[in-house]
């Protein structure tokens, strides 16, 4: 063993490595753009970027970061600390280029430690509902706290989607019940899984809107006025009328059993809109996911075993091979697509909603475009079983409104005394890491824009499954290798399989949250 | 406890304390993370070993941030200021791009075993599941953690010419033209 040891000291061929490049203009064969370089000009000034777009027909690179003069001294940022453009692009003249410096690392550690992490096994704090039902273990991310007006509620999920760090990306979700007390608004971040949650900020995003009015964003993270909004008049799904469910964001929710021959059967639900207005208008959709997707990404986890933490470190490596087998499986789950009718008849798609979560439902907007019309059909296509709607609406778009960002002004534990300072979430380079049972306090100072606003969360980072012991005993790589390599085949098969534990997720789900008692 | 995961769990303890000694040579200022040592506008800091007329004359030890390499001078910033040094006598050097991980998997590992200890110790039988995975945990971690030791490290003239390690100066195109040393400051 310490032979072994001594061998690998002086071998650092697996060790985490600054590959270092330089390439003089034109830097690409073609026009492109590349992230995070270093252009170092010849009279010494440099630029720090985090996109530079070149255009080989020009003389002229474009960029957006930090400038700095040959002393290092800062000249100009177009970026905030959160990568965001603030001021227009720099515009670099090739021929003052002396070298372009582009930086890879390899073997990061990053994967590595995911790969450790993944492994941890937790051998208590699983309640009863975990034990008897291993694949309803409370899990998938950050949840958000705020008061409704009346309670503390749950507000919104943080970055569903976002399991490895690879995954990692910005999660904006409405706080639709939201009721702020006086200039101060205040969050609960709580970590109730079996996870590590790795939190780089969470920001609010604060919108003002007219009397009558609420704001909503697209897909695209665009936000709109929103005004005339009102229900469907009528809902169809092949269970029957389902109009009740959606009439309002009050947790009644339409939902459907999954199909037990094929898990990713498709089904439509149909709903007319009347009176509709004049001008551009959206359908707003409040939705969330079943459990079907956490059931499938533990059962996934269980198969692999022992072996999951080394596809996790491969997949943060760069390995883009297990991570086209693993979004096959979310592509084949598929997003709510949204069609309206047109004159003519037909269906024409406007949009589709991805957002992962089975948490928190989140409100999404669809654009859709004038049909004149004062009536609108709209189908909602989807996996059967996959979605849990609770509101749908159809509004007049306003303007699109720009968010003020506030961050937070104080972060505080709420359940650990003793522990130490805690990152403000200002620096994405030192993010919150929390364990499970971990609660935090949010506190945000909004500025005064009147009474009529909307609140959304703005939330970056990502989080890393805890194995349980009860899944290590179904380590089966044969059927890993069928999950992963043949998905709509497994999926096709697994449906016995998730119809025995499919009526007792929803419940399981919510009483195995793990809360530290005090 | 058996006597050999003792000392397993003794030597990932050590290599959390071997970080140290290595960024305690190193300006904290030069030590960033793997991620954000390609976007310092800084070079990188850099140890060299000189010999004037070997063997009559003793070694030297330089260190400071590497300004720029020319065909045949190299440029530090020293705490003592600008420094211009021959090529020709410099026999050894060791650049530091980044901070060293070495530290990062043991910790992990740590943290990650906790669940598992308490287990064991709350259970009537830990069994065979904590020696399975915790014994694989921490020597994983501890040969991440040696090799992570030694792997932030460029070494002239064991592995890389002073070209490679010109890549990593403040000015790895060549001393800019009008530049005044005087006005140049560590980090």
């Amino acid at each position: 063993m310490l032979t072994l040891l001594v061998v690998l000291m002086f071998n650092t061929s697996c060790a985490t490595t600054l590959i270092r490049e330089l390439r003089r203009p034109p830097v690409t064969p073609s026009d492109s753009s590349i992230n995070d370089v270093k252009v170092h000009m010849k009279d010494g000034s440099l630029y720090v970027l985090d996109i530079l777009d070149m255009d080989n027909n020009s003389d002229t690179a474009y960029g957006f970061g930090i400038y700095y003069d040959k002393y290092r001294d800062v000249i100009i940022a177009n970026t905030d600390p959160s990568g965001q453009w603030t001021d227009k692009r720099f515009s670099i003249a090739l021929p003052d280029i002396a070298l372009v410096e582009v930086n890879q690392i390899k073997n990061k550690m990053t994967g590595k430690i995911t790969g450790i992490s993944l492994v941890s096994v937790a051998t208590i704090g699983i309640t009863a509902y975990c034990l008897t039902n291993p694949k309803a273990c409370f899990g998938s991310c950050p949840t958000f706290y705020s008061w409704d007006g009346t309670d503390t509620t749950l507000m919104a999920e943080g970055f569903s989607s976002s399991i490895l760090r690879k995954y990692e990306a910005d999660d904006i979700d409405m706080l639709y019940h939201a009721r702020p007390t006086g200039n101060t608004f205040s969050l609960r971040l709580t970590n109730e899984a079996l996870e590590t949650h790795v939190i780089r900020y969470a920001n609010i995003m604060l919108l003002p809107r007219g009397e009558g009015e609420r704001v909503f964003a697209t897909e695209e993270g665009k936000f709109f006025e929103t005004s005339d909004i009102h229900p469907p008049v009528s809902c169809k799904a092949p269970e029957g009328d389902c109009l009740e469910q959606l009439r309002s964001m009050d947790k009644k929710e339409r939902y459907s059993r999954s199909d037990p021959h094929n898990l990713i059967t498709k089904e439509s639900v149909e709903l007319t809109f009347t009176d509709v207005p004049e001008g551009e208008t959206g359908l707003i959709l409040g939705c969330r996911q079943t459990f079907m997707t956490t059931y499938l990404f533990y059962q996934g986890l269980a198969y692999l075993g022992r072996s999951a933490g080394y596809f996790a470190a491969r997949i943060e490596s760069g390995d883009r091979l297990p991570q086209r087998k693993f979004d096959r499986i979310k592509d084949l789950l598929g997003p709510i697509e949204v069609f309206f009718q047109d004159s003519g008849g037909r269906w024409i798609r406007a949009g589709e909603i991805p957002e992962s979560g089975p948490i928190a439902s989140d409100l999404h907007l669809i654009r859709l475009p004038e049909t004149g019309s004062e009536e609108v059909k709209i189908k909602l296509r989807m996996t059967k079983g996959l979605w849990r709607i609770d509101y749908a609406a159809l509004g007049r778009l306003g303007r699109e409104i720009n968010p003020i960002i506030v961050e937070p002004s104080e972060v505080q534990v709420k359940n650990n005394p003793d522990a130490g300072a805690v990152p403000l979430l200002e620096d994405q380079q030192t993010p919150l890491i929390t364990l499970p049972g971990d609660v935090y306090e949010l506190t945000y100072r909004l500025p005064d824009v009147g009474d009529n606003y909307d609140l959304f969360l703005k939330s970056r980072g990502y989080y890393l499954e805890w194995m349980r012991e009860t899944w290590l005993e179904e380590e089966n790589h044969f059927k890993a290798a069928v999950f992963f390599g043949f998905p709509g085949l497994y999926l096709r098969h697994a449906g016995n399989d998730f119809k025995k534990v499919e009526n007792d997720l929803e419940e399981s789900f919510w009483n195995s949250r793990y809360v530290k008692k005090n | 406890m058996s006597k050999r995961i003792n000392r397993i769990i003794q030597l990932t303890v050590c290599l959390i304390f071997l970080t140290e000694c290595q960024s305690s040579m190193v300006p904290r200022a030069y030590m960033p993370g793997p991620s954000m040592a390609g976007k310092s506008p800084a070079g990188s800091w850099i140890v060299m070993t000189l010999q004037q007329d070997p063997p009559l004359s003793p070694t030297a030890e330089i260190s400071g941030e590497l300004i720029a390499i020319e065909h045949d001078t190299v440029y530090l910033l020293t705490d003592a200021g600008f420094v211009k040094i021959r090529r020709s006598n410099i026999s050894a050097a060791i650049l530091y791009p980044f901070r060293p991980q070495s530290a990062t998997a043991p910790i992990i590992a740590g943290l990650s075993l906790l669940p598992n200890m308490i287990g064991a110790i709350a259970m009537p039988d830990p069994g065979v599941a904590v020696l399975l995975l915790g014994i694989p945990l921490v020597v994983t971690a501890t040969i991440m953690g040696l090799n992570e030791h030694f792997g932030n490290r460029l070494r002239y003239p064991l592995k890389y010419n002073l070209n490679d390690l010109g890549k990593f100066a403040r000015f790895p195109q060549g001393l800019p033209p009008g530049l005044d040393p005087t006005k140049l400051r560590l980090k």
